[in-house]
């Protein structure tokens, strides 16, 4: 009877050590999530709309009443290799808290991203995107090439003969901005980091060329010189933290 | 004894809290009571035009042909004010459901498309669904009697058959109210017909668009391509000194200094049959207002930014010819169906 007792206690020690082994090896999640919050700033200054009390390279005294854009084309990077890519379209208006996510990227550490500001030539099609307001009031007239604004900047700055608008949009297949950053950031299995992209709006007008709403001119919708002046300096508008 | 008291004060605890929570249930937003048992409703399918965005319809509030009817019969009758006033007293038909006289001071916004608006009233005082902006109308603009609606058999009975209610409320009153307007959508102008390929414009219509939707005259940025509004609220330098109060606009809802003279963009459907234009009515063609986007727009601090453009700090400076034309593009946004279609008309009934 007594040996039949420890026979017994034998076997469930080993059924329970065999399922404790096989608890062992199986592994964690191998995917994460990211949430991203977009928050803005103009030469270091929080962004404050409506307010003529930014400076930009120029030395145009200039307040921001509207940035509306679109984002798209993401994609994370290690050792740069591309291992994660979305090809969701996000529209953003910053007067909005705005923050968006992608699940499922591979539990790893990233060192940078890249994304677009716009659409691509495939994206880049009159009605093609599901027709909210904010796309519809996005889209840009048939006549002038159709599509979407990928961008409008709007605000008011002080000229010599007083305040004067200026309207930085931009629109039309070849000027999406390319834009990206780099960041070290390791997404862990099972769990959610939550990213900061930061735009400073200063940088529209500076890096490579300086705008200067002065000479350059105060209206970029149409004139292809000025849409690629602002889409070649939108390469850097982002930093992550 | 005290056994039994304190059951019943736990009774009364338990019932205190089942009672807590079915309040608290109920508490945010009066549903739409179903119709009456062995009634059968008709859904009724709306069809917006191409490229209109999304309509938002409330669930509770989904449409049905014999709700749409109940709120047409509503609209045209003065039975919803006490000075014998309808909705129609405001909106003509013939006018694209708007007047050609002012009232109060200020031209009647259209009933056109009103599925599309989160903004109401010229200054935007208004914001919300149709729901909510109609339990306006009834409740407080013209103060429904009640106790009338109730005396009335018919509402009653149609009350009673189409939404359940054996007491009808300002809710519900506002909600068939909504079912009638969001059914008024307006998609059958020349213009619609060209961009859905059916129709050509003439050479001026044609140039008009142009000038409308380009660079040279920027009417697209506010007045959209199809829905013809964004929804939102701006200063066209209409004003460089508020005088009256209604000049402020919707200053006058949020006290921001920056929304002075703001107004929402107006819908541009059946806009020649206007006679009166702005928010005071102070243009009385289309001529005066497009010679006022020409060369008269004020530059105000809060000035949309729009409007003060390199090259055009001075206007659009359009010809006359370019005017005509854009005249012309305005004329194709004419929608005879709407203005004409018996299902939005009084009911002969």
């Amino acid at each position: 009877m007594k040996n039949k007792i420890v026979l017994l206690a034998l076997a469930a020690f080993a059924i329970t050590s065999c399922r404790k082994e096989k608890e062992n090896i199986i592994p964690g999640p191998t995917n994460g999530d990211v949430t991203v919050s977009v928050v803005y700033n103009v030469g270091g200054k929080q962004l404050l709309f409506d307010s003529i009390m930014y400076t930009n390279a120029a030395g145009n005294k200039f307040s921001v009443t509207k940035v509306h854009y679109y984002l798209s084309r993401f994609r994370f990077y290690s050792g740069g290799q591309v291992k994660y890519s979305s090809d969701t379209i996000i529209y953003v208006d910053a007067q909005k808290n705005m923050q968006f996510g992608f699940t499922g990227l591979p539990a790893s550490t990233y060192d940078s991203v890249s994304f677009h500001i716009g659409l691509d030539e495939a994206q880049n099609i009159s009605n093609s995107l599901p027709a909210t307001i904010e796309n519809v009031n996005m889209g840009w007239p048939d006549m002038m090439g159709g599509g979407y604004h990928f961008l409008k900047l709007e605000g008011h700055w002080e000229d010599t003969s007083g305040t004067l608008g200026y309207a930085m949009h931009i629109g039309n297949n070849g000027f999406m901005v390319r834009a990206g950053a780099k960041k070290s950031f390791t997404v862990t299995g099972g769990k959610t980091l939550n990213l900061k992209m930061n735009m400073d709006i200063n940088e529209w007008f500076a890096n490579p060329h300086t705008y200067n709403l002065a000479t350059d001119g105060v209206y970029s919708m149409g004139n292809a010189l000025l849409m690629k002046k602002l889409s070649e300096n939108g390469g850097d508008v982002f930093t992550i933290e | 004894m005290r056994i039994h008291r304190k059951i019943i004060l736990c009774s009364v605890g338990i019932v205190g809290l089942i009672m807590t929570a079915i309040s608290c249930k109920k508490e945010p937003a009066p549903s739409t009571p179903p119709p009456d048992p062995g009634y059968k409703l008709t859904p009724y399918n709306i069809v917006a035009p191409a490229h209109f965005p999304q309509m938002h319809i409330p669930e509770d509030n989904k449409p049905y042909v014999e709700r749409i009817e109940l709120g047409r019969m509503l609209y045209y009758d003065n039975i919803l004010s006490n000075d014998g006033r309808a909705c129609a007293s405001c909106h003509f038909q013939s006018y694209g459901f708007t007047v050609p006289n002012m009232v109060n001071d200020m031209p009647v916004l259209p009933h056109v498309n009103l599925a599309w608006h989160g903004k109401f009233m010229w200054d935007g005082s208004k914001t919300g669904t149709l729901e909510d902006v109609m339990l306006f109308e009834t409740k407080e603009f013209f103060a429904t009697d009640l106790e009338k609606m109730n005396a009335s058999e018919k509402y009653r009975d149609l009350f009673k058959k189409y939404y359940g209610v054996d007491y009808i409320t300002h809710h519900d009153i506002a909600y068939a109210l909504a079912q009638f307007t969001r059914s008024m959508i307006s998609k059958d102008t020349k213009y619609d017909r060209y961009m859905s390929g059916k129709e050509q414009l003439t050479y001026n219509e044609e140039m008009g668009m142009r000038i409308f939707f380009s660079e040279k005259g920027d009417c697209f940025h506010c007045h959209t391509a199809m829905i013809t509004t964004d929804g939102e609220m701006h200063n066209t330098g209409l004003d460089s000194i508020y005088t009256k109060e209604m000049d402020k606009g919707y200053f006058n809802v949020t006290g921001d200094p920056k929304d002075l003279g703001r107004f929402r963009t107006p819908n541009l459907r059946n806009v020649a049959l206007r006679k009166n234009f702005m928010h005071d009515g102070r243009f009385k063609t289309l001529e005066e207002v497009i010679d006022f986007y020409d060369h008269s727009v004020k530059r105000v601090s809060n000035v949309d930014p729009i409007m003060t453009k390199e090259g055009k700090e001075n206007g659009l400076r359009l010809t006359i010819v370019e005017k005509q034309q854009l005249v012309a593009f305005l004329n194709t946004l004419t929608d005879q169906t709407y203005i004409t279609d018996t299902s939005f008309s009084k009911p002969t009934y």
